[in-house]
């Protein structure tokens, strides 16, 4: 059998094809052209061009690609795509600031460790799984299971801020960091703010909804409170973080309502158990 | 006059060093072990190692051991067997016992084991996803019709959908136990907790206490043979009715509630005068056919408003064939239970060697209905003995919608399985109408600890699915497909239709 | 379920994917007692665990995933053509600026009919094409209009 991995690159994989990309240079921006290119080949362009000493990898004609900017250590780089980022985009990310100008699929910043994802449309299921630092800023509507199991530890916590509407089991088994969803950049204008299972297992960390949320919709290990002046204050600087990166009034964003869910234990199946 | 020739079972060994000599084993003790002259003194032939002195002993000074006299070896002839041609050879007497068979006959659901999701499909976290147990109890219609509803959408066609099921939040009711076996407290506990868990009690078929009224939409009432309690304010009050054809314990012959256990309330409650015999005929004398039971069916459903009636019966040979003709006569529900289910008095001959495992009823009653197109007319509700959750969550696997619990029931109130209800004495005060013992039951504890008990179970059963991939109940209900044996014969498998380990 | 008990494709998608007990609970009772009865009855029908299903018939297709969203699925629509697929770039390699693209609710059909086509199945249940051409759901606005399915 051939290691189709180290195979020459011909033919069509996933409908991609395996020729490494166009890549040019201007300064310190590396331009990356990804039309139909498969991912492996893409992604070892974006790290050639780090390793090359490009700050800036700006990789147009994204469509699908797995794995943009995944596991890439690089603090000060920042990764540009523009189309449609595919699953699994700035996993294990550490570092990197990767905007996504277009809308992002499943997994993205999956098991993060730090650095800043922003993606300029939607972003589907599973955003920020296991993330343990850095922040991520969507512009729109996210899917099913966002922030889950997000933990912090000492001065790692992560930070998502949605500025759309989510799906059920939003921040579902969180054990840190802060999650926020605004509701506003949405095409779901008719829809519920969030879905049902809010913070489902939750003993961490804290969200952030602007609006109301109904008891059913939460999780039964979450205590629900109207925000405080004091929360408030706390959660300005990722209001304003995501009002920066898209263009909009952070004072309008902060007036709205906000209700804050925080677990209301660190252990809460404590009692479900009992020794044979 | 002649001694017996059986010995003690057990020795109750008390240290006296430690013994407060405050007399707490006499005064709990129901069967009279102890006298008490300075220090207690035990008579080791009444003693039924139910451990209610062992619990309740402040000094912890008392075991209770087995009277592990030598017997001649002869694998033949046990010694159980030997001491019961002498007890019959003493009084001449049908041996009467109590609770389920307890012989090594193989236990099926130890046999078999669950599947879980492995990569191919996830898992899923009962924990925090959603994992449905709630199950509805009765007929279900062939088809739902449906006719829009002129705003886009549908609903229901007018007379259409599921009439008259009973919901349950848990694929799980309490079997009967009637009132007079048990004690009024148990009977409530048991009310209380079922109303707590959105499930059922059974009144078993002595009746409905007035105390229960509260508690009646979680209420099955049950008509037995004896139609003891049966009244139109009975079938009015159930949440479903059931007809008692058989028990598990004891099939082919009817109930007898000895009349020490016939106290005034019991009396009430039964109809019948106070300290005589409760006695049930074997058969309905109504019910000679199935074409008779259906004239009894639909004579309670005219009486009730139409209630879920349903028929229960005891686990033999021809069940899948008696089970479709019942369905066909009109039950909504067919309660199985299997030959190792409990019974609070039952000739010792008759527990132990009549009837079939509820597994196999399970498999054979689910297969036979599903082949004739019927099975969506009743639910099956499978019982003797479900000792665990994973025994529930095999006997759905093998077709059931819902489990009856008797004996773990009973267990959670107290009792040691000492097999003695008949007596009338327990300790336990569970199987017994001497106020003085009945009053160790308080409704509101043992309501806490059934609650616990049906509690920690469906946890489990949640786990369970969670494990297989499934998020709802009813997705399990039938899956053979999960079950594996380990060590059963082929034509045993077949009948479960259950797949050896490994295929 | 179509063909023997005569049920909508709507219905019969719902008890395949059914709502959860508490989502029913929380329904307005006309709609509850429909999908109590539906569940209770199809229960055995239900698929449960991971699926993403596109199901083409004459006359138009359904795509439905799992009630709690186990597998991905994505719709897209452009004026009559609807798409779905498990990845948004997979819709973009046909149609590289849809006007709608979303994901649909888990268990919630996207059903996208073409105008004209009766459905055989569907029989008295099914009203004018026009009226229930599109029973897309997430995109109520362009749902309203009939749609042409251009294959």
């Amino acid at each position: 059998m051939t290691d189709v991995r180290h195979a020459t690159p011909v033919g069509v994989t996933e409908g991609y094809r395996r020729i490494s990309p166009k890549v040019t240079r201007d300064g310190d921006i590396a331009l990356i052209d990804a039309t139909g290119v498969y991912y492996e080949q893409l992604n070892a362009a974006v790290r050639g061009a780090i390793a090359d000493g490009a700050t800036t990898v700006r990789i147009e004609g994204v469509n699908g690609q797995r794995y943009i900017g995944a596991g890439i250590r690089a603090p000060g780089v920042r990764i540009e795509a523009y189309g449609t980022a595919g699953n699994d985009s700035a996993m294990f990310a550490d570092g990197a600031e990767i905007h996504v100008f277009g809308n992002a699929q499943d997994g993205i910043g999956n098991t993060m460790s730090s650095g800043r994802v922003v993606v300029h449309g939607d972003a589907g299921d599973v955003l920020g799984y296991g993330m343990r630092g850095g922040r991520i800023l969507v512009k729109g509507d996210v899917g099913y299971r966002v922030g889950i199991h997000m933990k912090a530890f000492e001065k790692d916590v992560p930070v998502v801020v949605c500025g759309g509407k989510a799906r059920d089991f939003f921040g579902e088994y969180m054990a840190g960091g802060v999650l926020v969803l605004l509701g506003m950049e949405t095409q779901f204008p008719e829809q519920p703010l969030v879905g049902g299972f809010v913070g489902t297992g939750m003993h961490g960390g804290v969200i952030y909804l602007r609006g109301a949320v109904e008891a059913w919709q939460c999780g039964g290990e979450v205590g629900v409170s109207t925000a405080t002046a004091e929360d408030l204050a706390s959660l300005r600087p990722h209001v304003e973080e995501w009002a920066g990166a898209f263009d909009a009034d952070a004072d309008e964003i902060l007036a709205g309502p906000f209700t804050r869910l925080a677990p209301m234990s660190h252990r809460p199946y404590g009692k479900l158990y009992a020794s044979l | 006059m002649q001694q017996t020739y059986v010995q003690p079972e057990f020795r109750v060994k008390i240290d006296y060093d430690k013994c407060h000599k405050c007399g707490r084993c006499v005064q709990q003790c129901g069967w009279g072990v102890y006298d008490f002259n300075e220090r207690p003194l035990p008579h080791d032939e009444k003693c039924r190692a139910c451990h209610r002195c062992v619990t309740y002993c402040p000094a912890h000074c008392i075991t209770i051991e087995k009277n592990t006299l030598a017997f001649r070896d002869n694998d033949n002839w046990s010694a159980d067997a030997r001491k019961a041609v002498w007890r019959q050879a003493d009084t001449g007497g049908v041996l009467l016992t109590s609770m389920g068979n307890p012989r090594p006959y193989e236990r099926i659901f130890d046999k078999l084991v669950l599947d879980a999701c492995q990569v191919t499909n996830p898992s899923i976290d009962p924990l925090r996803e959603p994992m449905e147990l709630r199950t509805f109890l009765g007929r279900k219609p062939d088809s739902v019709a449906v006719e829009m509803d002129g705003k886009g959408g549908y609903r229901l066609a007018e007379g259409a959908g599921m009439k008259n099921n009973v919901e349950l939040a848990v694929p799980l009711i309490f079997g009967p136990m009637s009132y007079g076996s048990v004690s009024l407290n148990v009977h409530r506990s048991l009310a209380l907790a079922a109303e707590r868990l959105g499930i059922l009690m059974n009144t078993g078929e002595g009746g409905l206490h007035e105390d229960l009224y509260p508690y009646q939409d979680n209420v099955i009432v049950q008509v037995a043979s004896g139609r003891f309690g049966v009244t139109p304010e009975l079938l009015q009050r159930g949440a479903a009715i059931e007809i008692k054809i058989g028990q598990g314990a004891k099939p082919g012959i009817g109930g007898h509630l000895p009349g020490e256990k016939v106290d005034r309330e019991v009396s009430a409650t039964r109809m019948i005068p106070q300290g005589s015999d409760a006695i049930s005929p074997a058969p309905h004398h109504d019910i000679y056919s199935i074409e008779d039971l259906r004239q009894l069916i639909f004579a309670l459903k005219e009486a009730s408003g139409y209630k879920t009636v349903g028929v229960k019966i005891a686990a033999v040979h021809n069940v899948a064939a008696i089970a479709s003709g019942i369905v066909r006569a009109g039950a909504d529900y067919i309660y199985l239970d299997g030959f190792r289910g409990g019974t609070g008095a039952a000739p010792a001959v008759v527990r132990d060697h009549i009837g079939i495992p509820v597994e196999i009823a399970i498999a054979a009653v689910d297969q036979r209905l599903r082949d004739e197109g019927i099975r969506n007319q009743a639910s099956i509700i499978a019982a003797g003995s479900i000792r665990s959750s994973a025994d529930m969550a095999k006997a759905i696997a093998l077709g059931a919608d819902v489990v009856a619990i008797g004996t773990a029931a009973l267990l959670s109130l107290g009792c040691h399985l000492c097999q003695s209800c008949h007596t009338g004495n327990c300790s336990w005060g569970i199987t017994t109408q001497k106020p003085e013992l009945t009053r160790r039951i308080d409704p509101e504890w043992g309501a806490a600890r059934l609650t616990n008990l049906v509690n920690a179970w469906s946890h489990e059963l949640q786990e369970i699915l969670g494990a297989l991939g499934v998020n709802a109940v009813e997705s399990l209900r039938g899956s053979r497909e999960r079950l594996r044996a380990i060590g059963l014969g082929e034509q045993t498998c077949r009948i479960l239709g259950v797949k050896p380990a490994g295929m | 379920m179509l063909r023997r008990h005569k049920l909508p494709l709507e219905l019969a998608c719902k008890a395949l994917a059914a709502p959860l007990w508490s989502e029913i609970d929380r329904m307005p009772e006309q709609e509850a007692a429909l999908m109590r009865s539906v569940r209770a009855v199809y229960g055995p029908a239900m698929l449960n665990g991971p699926f993403a299903i596109v199901l083409g018939f004459n006359g138009g297709m359904v795509a439905l995933n799992d009630r709690i969203k186990l597998r991905p699925l994505v719709a897209a629509r452009s004026g009559s053509l609807v798409m779905v697929a498990s990845e948004e770039s997979a819709i973009r390699a046909v149609m590289p600026s849809p006007e709608h693209v979303w994901a649909p609710k888990a268990g919630e059909p996207v059903i996208a009919r073409v105008k004209g086509m009766d459905w055989p199945i569907h029989g008295d249940l099914h009203l004018g094409p026009a009226e229930v051409s599109c029973a897309v759901t997430g995109v109520e606005p362009a749902c309203e209009e009939a749609v042409e399915v251009a294959v």
